[in-house]
């Protein structure tokens, strides 16, 4: 057997987790040795570190794709851009941990370097070209996140929600496993290229054992994504999980799976009836666009109802997946329906740089205005009720507007940008997904996608409303104050603003050649 | 080797384990046992791994149940921990009775 | 003479640099808007004024500067198909672009948007000026300014707009911040729901508009797949045309101005043929610009409150008054009404689309000038007659008299502006009294605010040496002697529709103004004696007033120019506005789809005509609420029925309810008996999201918080997508 020999090269696509580890060493370190009772500067060491991650992948992105550590992992734009926004997720997500932390005297150094370790798995689950190392970095990130879900131990909740996700998501890791132990029967390698390479021929041999594994991988990363029908832990577990760690489960999370899904899809779907993993990924998108947006629309507790709208949310992004899987022939005058494309001029354009922009644009959109949201609400919180049923009632928002200009007009810039409302970033990346669906000639599923959103654009006005339209209950609570949480939601509302006024440059970087590799 | 067993009895066992795991999960309300379902789906997997890998003759497969083994020991230290978090709060792990966020 | 000319067609700075700085003049307003809204709170009210009056006074001196630099014979806009004359603008990059679509950030100023720049900052500045005295008593003075600015802001964007996208924005944002303003006391339900009607009103019109904008990129993208050979224009041959387009195209967006008005100039010959390519193929270019058009007219109609869509106006009034008098008078309102002048060039190229705009404008302003007959309140009667006013201004449109439609809108904007701001200086002065059967003999408690409201009153009615005389008659003149190519019994019966409307005009107004101002005061006043507003009130009344005389310099057909040998007689605004209707002009002359009279006609026998109407009912009026019913006390019974009919709007509130909302309340309260009753307030208006929230709540309850459950539930998804995907394998 060969020894491996690495070379810097090799771990340049590494590296932004490395930091992010050593980041989460140090404060891990720093509990032990450095016990002041100011803890603050835990949450600037983990923003900085991510920050810090985030500027060597950025240097990454700009590298030609290639497959690095022999082919177990991928160096290419795609997975660098996506490490950039979970860096950047994971840095507003510790800021705003400061101050939510310091509320209830539960800063701890664990907390940031869960953080940290949980960013490091996103990061390389998205680069992640084989099979056991999919499954090695997506534990990584799950059970950090299991613990940080968890890690508020004293309420009820976060240990129902923590017991939930972690359950949820075992089962649906073990699901995704047994999927990769049968394409490794029937393919003999779990290294995705030869898993490519070999799938044609196995799928002429064994179909039955390709769909099953095909399926059970589907719906390993139909959980992480949160797509109907695996959605309904979200919303459970982002209730009850400390509102900053939602934020980064909204965000990065799903940021990280999406990219993992596609990179891995791609080469599974080599020798399979193109008609199914196209079917398959519409259906999904349908169903989450459709039952996100309505699932949102009864609900008071906000908390809750941006869990179902980070449902409809994958959804918007599945529909960019589908774009991407669609059949590349068309069938001429085909009728429009919900599962064809039928591309408007005839012929399929090449969409599929279109659908990485779009979908990267989506995330990092998605990204700033998660957190932002989940910041502001983080903020409303009141340590008196962690076991209160009315925690997050729409109530809370009413007359905020006088109480907090400010607060209630960077709220109200995050519910714009959910509901994809212009100027924000939010219209922008429904515009580049939506646009390249309909390029792929999804016709239907995108009508069908944008009348979804017209349904959930009323869910989150009515935050608005509440803020600007409604007086103050007498009982009000103010926001607590910490200049974290301040820069945090300034940087957001900032990003979401401009963004959705000058993408371009953003967007200049995005649809760069070779975005993927292998595609 | 003449009375090796064929692939497809362990391909078939596996199978049997996982579908009793899942079942178990689905069905079972304490969660501890839940638990060990869970680990019994993901040694299922395992068992595919290493029975292919021994059909095949590669070292791929062996290595995976190896790594497997590790990362499920790993998420058992942070489950359990869920677990004895959910029963200090609660006084009970049925998984019945740990439905407070709901609808 | 001459040097006086040259001065002011040399502006102090360069065009090209006014050009680069258009969005400073948004910036301003905007910044103030960021400003008051954040800080307002903080700075005090003192402060708050200076900022959004200062933000709102600076962009008005931008704007002279910018219209300045308009007037300079050097002053030209870049485009990909040549430099436009007399139009400054930039281009600030790609905004987005999505696949083969593209908005750039252009922003451009011609004569047409030159001129409503004024307007909307002029009228605008006064107005902020004004609201410092209404609103003084105001808690949310600092969120009345934000809102105030922001409109500011998102209105100038709609003008300086150079496409359709960056347009819609301009639109959208004046929209949201009608709706934020008519709600503006939002403690009062009955005024939040009006906020909601216009909210809901608008929608319709707005997804009008969204889909004519989504087909006119059909349309211009089946034009660049066109061969070269089917492609020519007056003065270019196919090759030419075709490389052009495409690159024009590809350089400004399918929905930028240029492109647009190139593709009036390619169109007439394509009229007749059928869409090639994309997903309107088989439909004919000219039946697609009909519905392309007709689309953009609801969205104005939703806009510029014109049937079917006009209900959400007069409702709109609950909002402060100086918001009905800048927003749902003087600027927003006409929006509908620029969008058309902007898309001239596309009009003149149907004559379907111009008979239904001149009808739906006549029909418009008479149902309006019936309802105001018989309001009592002082802002229903300006905002009934602002319905009217609009109504004449697509008359304008649909009788191809663009210059003269936008001569309207700019002397409505000084009058109508002038009479909203009076009324609220009399319902200020009066303790809050709408009713205008409970006022009376305001005239000599409050001078100013009286002369100021009659000589606007006597501009609206069309007196003659008044502004709202040249552009109302200029408007009916045009419906009198132009045709509409097959249509010529459509423009007969606007210009008859129209006459009427003018004589009912002078009435409604005139009973208006002798109700309110003359006569004794009303027994069953609020207040004994009325005071006079503060100058800070007064002022901006007198300057609109002045205005509203001045503007009548526009309407003079002072200007000689030389057409094919011919000396023919311009009005100022006419020749004005030359440069900006110039392919419309061509297209006139190429398609004569627009048949202009060959003769100029003797404009004197029209003035007398007008004139003696304008007198004859005010006479009336003036009979009628004076000498009649004061003796008489009640209406002869015949006419009863008559005044309950246009007392209650023609009952057209009542007839959307049983048609539209009533249904929809029926069904949503169908699917409630199915479910918990859990809500029925606000289903009147959302039937279809009511029953779209039950699903949602119906739903909700599968979520039963049992993890087995949810894992269950994707098992069971996983088993049933396996055996689907191996269904499909194995036959």
């Amino acid at each position: 057997m060969n020894i491996p020999h690495l070379t810097f090269q090799d771990l340049l696509p590494v590296a932004p987790a490395g930091v992010l580890v050593v980041g989460a060493i140090v404060l891990l370190l720093s509990e032990v040795f450095l016990s002041t009772a100011q803890r603050t500067y835990q949450a600037v060491i983990g923003t900085l570190t991510a920050l810090l991650a985030g500027a060597v992948a950025m240097n990454n992105a700009f590298e030609p794709a290639r497959a690095a550590l022999q082919g177990y992992v991928v160096l290419d734009p795609f997975s660098q851009w996506m490490t950039v926004l979970v860096c950047l997720g994971t840095a507003l997500a510790s800021l705003l941990s400061a101050g939510f932390l310091n509320h209830r005297n539960a800063e701890r150094g664990e907390f940031y370097a869960l953080i940290l370790f949980s960013a490091a798995g996103m990061s390389l689950l998205a680069m992640s070209a084989e099979f056991i190392t999919l499954f090695i970095n997506l534990e990584v990130l799950s059970i950090s996140t299991y613990a940080l879900t968890a890690f508020l131990r004293r309420g009820p909740r976060p240990a129902e929600a923590g017991f939930k996700y972690f359950i949820l998501g075992a089962f649906s890791a073990s699901l995704l496993l047994y999927g990769a132990a049968l394409l490794y029967g029937a393919t003999g390698s779990t290294r995705f290229l030869d898993v490519g390479l070999a799938l044609p021929q196995a799928f002429a041999q064994q179909p039955g054992l390709v769909y099953a594994g095909f399926g059970l991988v589907l719906a390993g990363f139909a959980f992480k994504v949160a797509a109907v029908p695996f959605h309904m832990w979200t919303p459970d577990v982002y209730e009850g999980a400390p509102t900053p760690v939602t934020a980064l489960m909204s965000a990065g999370v799903k940021a990280a799976a999406v990219v993992a899904l596609v990179r891995t899809f791609l080469f599974l779907v080599k020798g399979l009836s193109p008609e199914v993993p196209f079917i398959a990924f519409s259906a999904l998108a349908l169903l989450s666009m459709v039952g996100g947006n309505l699932l949102a629309l009864p609900q008071r507790n906000v908390k809750r109802m941006l869990a179902y709208s980070s449902i409809a949310h994958a959804g918007y992004l599945l529909l960019g997946v589908a774009a991407l899987f669609a059949p590349a022939t068309a069938k001429g005058s085909d009728a429009v329906g919900l599962f064809t494309a039928t591309p408007l001029l005839g012929s399929m354009p090449n969409v599929a740089a279109s659908v990485y922009k779009g979908l990267l644009f989506y995330l990092l959109g998605y990204t700033v205005t998660a957190l932002g949201a989940f910041g502001t609400i983080a903020a409303l919180e009141r340590r008196e009720d962690e076991t209160r049923s009315n925690t997050w009632d729409l109530e809370r928002f009413a007359g905020l507007a006088q109480r907090k200009p400010g607060w209630a007009a960077a709220m109200a810039a995050f519910m714009l940008s959910l509901g994809g409302v212009p100027p924000t970033v939010g219209f922008l990346g429904k515009l580049y997904l939506f646009g390249a669906a309909v390029d792929a000639g999804l016709l239907g599923l995108a009508v069908a996608g944008v009348l979804a959103s017209v349904a959930g654009v009323y869910v989150y006005l009515r935050v608005v409303v509440y803020m600007y339209m409604r007086p103050a209950p007498a009982d009000a609570p103010a926001p607590f104050r910490h200049w974290t949480t301040e820069v945090a939601l300034i940087a957001s509302a900032v990003a979401v603003v401009a963004l959705g006024v000058l993408p371009g440059p953003v967007t200049e970087w995005f649809s760069r050649a070779g975005m993927v590799f292998g595609s | 080797m003449s009375h090796t067993v064929p692939t497809a009895n362990y391909l078939i066992l596996a199978a049997v384990l996982f579908c009793m795991g899942m079942l178990g999960v689905l069905l079972r309300r304490n969660a501890l046992v839940v638990f060990m379902c869970i680990e019994l789906m993901l040694n299922a997997a395992n068992l595919t791994f290493l029975a292919f890998a021994r059909e095949r003759g590669d070292s791929i497969g062996h290595l995976s149940a190896f790594f497997i083994i590790a990362v499920a020991a790993a998420e058992a230290a942070v489950g359990l921990a869920i677990v004895i978090a959910v029963f200090r709060s609660r006084g009970t792990v049925n998984i019945e009775e740990i439905q407070s966020m709901k609808h | 003479m001459e040097k006086l000319q040259l001065f002011f067609q040399t502006s102090p700075v360069d065009p090209t640099a006014a050009g680069q700085a258009l969005w400073l003049i948004i910036a301003l307003p905007l910044l103030g808007a960021l400003v008051t809204g954040v800080f307002g709170k903080i700075i005090g009210r003192q402060n708050t004024h200076l900022v959004a009056v200062g933000a709102v006074g600076g962009s008005f001196l931008l704007s002279l500067l910018v219209f300045w630099a308009i007037n300079d014979f050097r002053s030209a806009a870049g485009s990909p198909f040549g430099p436009i004359a007399y139009a400054v603008g930039a281009d600030f990059g790609t905004w987005f672009s999505a696949g083969a679509f593209k908005v750039t950030f252009g922003l451009t100023a011609d004569h047409l948007s030159g001129s409503m720049l004024l307007v909307i900052t002029g009228v605008g500045f006064l107005i902020h000026l004004y609201s410092t005295g209404y609103m003084s008593h105001d808690a949310g003075y600092w969120r009345f300014f934000s809102y105030l600015n922001l409109f500011i802001a998102a209105m100038l964007t709609l003008v300086l707009a150079d496409s359709l996208p960056l347009l819609f924005v301009g639109w959208e944002g004046v929209g949201l911040c009608s709706y934020l303003l008519i709600g503006f006391w939002y403690d009062d339900a009955q005024k939040a729901f009006a906020g909601r009607k216009a909210f809901i009103t608008n929608r319709i019109g707005d997804f009008g508009f969204l889909i004519a904008a989504f087909l006119t990129v059909l349309v211009v993208e089946s034009i660049v797949q066109l061969p070269v050979t089917s492609l020519s224009r007056a003065g270019a041959d196919g090759a030419m045309v075709a490389s052009r387009y495409a690159q024009g195209v590809n350089a400004k967006g399918a929905l930028s101005m240029p492109v647009l008005e190139e593709t009036a100039r390619i169109l007439p010959n394509l009229l007749t043929q059928d869409i090639a390519t994309g997903p309107l193929t088989g439909v004919g270019y000219g039946t697609a610009l009909t519905i392309i058009l007709v689309l953009f007219l609801l969205g104005a109609a939703g806009k510029s409150a014109q049937i079917p869509l006009y209900v959400w106006l007069p409702d709109a009034m609950a909002g402060p008054t100086p918001v009905s008098a800048l927003i749902h008078a003087a600027t927003m309102v006409t929006s509908g009404v620029y969008l058309f002048c902007r898309l001239s060039y596309l009009v003149v190229l149907s004559p379907t689309a111009m008979a239904v705009i001149a009808l739906i404008g006549a029909s418009t302003a008479l149902v309006a000038a019936l309802i105001a007959f018989t309001q009592t309140g002082i802002k229903k009667v300006l905002a009934y007659s602002t319905v009217s006013q609009l109504g004449f201004m697509f008359l304008g449109i649909g009788v191809g008299a663009f210059w003269a439609a936008f001569l309207h809108v700019v002397t409505h904007a000084f009058f109508k502006a002038c009479l909203f701001l009076g009324a609220g200086s009399v319902m200020h002065g009066n303790g809050d009294e709408e009713d205008i059967t409970r006022l009376g003999g305001v005239r000599k408690e409050m001078p100013v605010t009286w002369a100021t409201f009659l000589i606007a009153t006597l501009a609206i009615t069309g007196i003659v040496p008044l502004s709202g005389f040249f552009s109302k008659d200029a408007i009916l003149h045009a419906a009198h002697v132009n045709g509409i190519a097959g249509f010529e019994w459509a423009g007969h019966a606007a210009y008859w529709l129209g006459v009427v409307t003018a004589a009912g005009t002078s009435f409604y107004m005139m009973r208006l103004y002798f109700l309110t101002f003359e006569g004794p005061r009303a027994k069953d006043a609020k207040v004994p004696h009325a005071h006079e507003s503060s100058p800070v009130m007064t002022g901006p009344l007198v300057v609109l007033a002045v205005l509203s005389v001045v503007a009548l310099v526009h309407g003079l057909p002072i200007m000689h120019v030389q057409r094919g040998g011919v000396t023919a007689t311009q009005a100022l605004m006419e020749n004005f506005l030359d440069p900006v209707f110039r392919t419309t002009h061509d297209l006139v002359a190429q398609k004569q789809f627009l048949v202009l009279p060959k003769e100029e006609h003797g404009l004197l026998g029209a003035y007398v005509q007008a004139w003696l109407i304008a007198v004859v009912a005010g006479a009336l009026a003036y009979w009628v609420y004076r000498r009649y019913l004061p003796v008489v006390k009640k209406l002869p019974a015949a006419l009863e029925p008559l005044r309950k009919l246009s007392f209650n709007k023609f009952y057209v509130d009542e007839l959307y309810t049983a048609l539209l909302v009533r249904p929809l309340t029926f069904v949503a309260r169908a699917a409630h008996r199915l479910v918990d009753a859990v809500l029925i307030d606000g289903v009147m208006v959302r039937g279809t999201a009511w029953v779209t929230k039950q699903t949602g709540a119906v739903l909700r309850y599968l979520q039963t918080g049992d993890a087995q459950m949810y894992a269950a539930v994707m098992a069971v998804a996983l088993a049933g997508g396996l055996v689907w995907a191996l269904l499909r394998v194995m036959p």
